[in-house]
This record gives C-alpha cells, structure tokens and sequence, in this order.
C-alpha cells in the first residue's frame, strides 16, 4: 500500500467518523457512509439518513484526504476535484456534496455540488465543517430535498400482475 | 432505531474510530478482518513502512453512553471471551469507544501464557486505560517487549 493509499484510507476512517457522530439532542442523524467502490466514478459514498420508514432519504458523496493542510491567503483546504468528476457528480438528480477531509487534524469540511458550479476545484472551501450544527443542517436538507420530490406518479413497465391484487 | 441495529450501528462505529485512533502512527498497518475470528483487527507493527514480522489483535466494543467511573468498564469484557484470546499467539488488546464523546479506552486481554511471558513479567493485565496517543505509544512498546524476551528465550 503507497502513501496515498494510506492517506485516502485514513481519510474515509475519519470521514465516517465525523458522518455518524451522536448528535448531542437529536442522536444519530446519519447511517454508516457505504463506499461504492474504487472503480465509480465520481462517488465515493451513498449517505442514508436516520429517517422514519416511510422516506430513506439519502445522498451522495465525493471525499479528498490530504495531507497537505490549508492554501496560506484563504485557508481553504488543499484538495483538488476534477471538472469532469464534478459534472458527473452534479449529473446525479440527488443531492451530492464534495467533502475534504485534513487527515492530520482528523476534521471534515463539506460544500454543496449540485450544480452551483461545474469547474473543478484545487482546495476546497473550508466555511462548512462537518461539526454538530453542520450535521444537523444537511440532515434537515436533505429530508427537505426528499419529502418534496418524492413522485407517486411513476409507473413502471415491470409489475407484478398478482402482487398488486 | 431498535436495540439491536443500534448496538450493530455502535460497534461499526467503534471499528472505524479504531482505525482512526491506530492510523495516527505511521509504524503501525491495520488490517481489519473480514470474518468473525473474535478478533476484529490485526495490527502490524512497521519500521521504515516495512513490516517487522510484529503484531498484535484488537477486539473493538463499542457503547452509546459516555462512562460515569472507570469501573463501569470491568463489566465489558466477558469470560468467553478471555478464553477465546488466550489460543491467540499474539498479544490481544480491547478497545472500548463511547459514543457520545468519542473516548476510547484500552485494556490487554492477556500476553500470551508462556514461559517467555513468566520472564519477562509480561502476563495478563485487566487494568483499563484511557486510548490516547502515549498509550498507543506505551502498546506498541509492551508489544515490542514482549517479542524482545520471546526472542531472547528462544536463543
């Protein structure tokens, strides 16, 4: 395993860390991030949310682990997302979020990516960190995506005839 | 949630603040084990990122709740348990995580029972400790001690 291979595992140790810490009044907001896999493109992790039975809400997330600390003007994290992985990221009708997680200091910062922009990034912004009040908001964002597009209109070609009776 | 799924939520949880906890040392590789061996990690111990041929198991437990008293503790670890770390070759520790500070907590299970341990007065401990960087630092060189007199013994 290189270098880079242990930062990146490091950084989703701690990103999964931060996703599902207790929430000091309202408990557990956030299931354990399920890695999709080395070779999806653009997505790193399917995010569901501790919900109700009757909506799963969930979201998807992109994650960068450096090493390397902050730019010196702005303090934003050095992390670098290509234009290509973030217009597939936004391609997603989902909500999708970029996170850059500093591996030293074990913290997480997250920004939006559902089409705000579709330039890629070489460090990330850092006015979001993944803390409690953070964790509550994209809680709340997310349900709040969900609850107003779910579409009971959608019919598909594949039913079960006998299962409907 | 129910119950179960949340103790289930809890111990995964626990695995990976195990794994955040162990990564901070660059001499140590963590492996973590696909099946249920009662072990949930094997934990490398490497010198210049190669491997020295040392390692030690970590059993991982996780609880919701942050602890009153440390004696709250002396419940968690069953005899089974114990008996099952003792076939294990290599020292065992357990890691404990609570979940509503993130604290961890470690304790040896037991070095294992040969004349090698007699000498070098590494035997079982059932002491708990609080996880932080200079115990992980106080591990890894019981774990090294451990290996120095097995080896000794052995020449």
């Amino acid at each position: 395993m290189n270098v880079r291979e242990i930062i990146g595992e490091r950084g989703e140790a701690i990103f999964r860390v931060l996703m599902t810490r207790k929430h000091p009044t309202r408990s557990y907001l956030f299931e354990h991030p399920r890695f999709l896999g080395e070779k999806k493109r653009a997505i790193d992790f399917l995010v569901e949310l501790f919900h109700d039975e009757s909506l799963i809400p969930f979201f998807f997330v992109q994650v960068r682990s450096t090493s390397e600390g902050y730019t010196q003007k702005e303090k934003r994290l050095k992390v670098q997302v290509t234009a290509e992985g973030i217009k597939r990221l936004v391609a997603y009708p989902v909500p999708t979020y970029v996170v850059g997680i500093d591996e030293p200091r074990e913290q997480g910062y997250i920004v939006s990516a559902n089409g705000e922009c579709e330039r890629g990034f070489s460090s990330l912004c850092t006015d979001y960190p993944l803390d409690f009040n953070r964790l509550a908001i994209l809680w709340d964002e997310v349900v709040s995506y969900w609850a107003s597009s779910a579409s009971p209109a959608f019919k598909s070609a594949f039913y079960d005839s006998k299962w409907e009776q | 949630m129910i119950v179960q799924d949340l103790q289930t939520f809890i111990d995964e949880r626990a695995e990976h603040l195990a794994v955040m906890h162990l990564t901070r040392r660059q001499d140590l590789g963590v492996e973590r084990m696909a099946a249920d061996y009662s072990l949930d990690m094997l934990v490398a111990i490497l010198q210049d990122k190669r491997s020295t041929g040392r390692v030690f198991g970590v059993q991982v437990k996780g609880r919701d709740r942050a602890l009153k008293t440390m004696q709250e503790l002396s419940l968690s670890v069953s005899e089974k348990e114990i008996n099952t770390a003792q076939e294990s070759p290599f020292p065992v520790y357990v890691f404990l995580f609570t979940m509503s500070n993130d604290q961890g907590y470690y304790r040896c299970f037991r070095y294992p029972q040969t004349d090698s341990d007699k000498a070098s007065g590494l035997v079982q401990q059932d002491q708990w400790h609080i996880l932080n960087e200079d115990s992980l630092e106080q591990i890894i060189n019981d774990v090294n001690a451990w290996y120095d007199a097995k080896k000794q013994l052995a020449a």
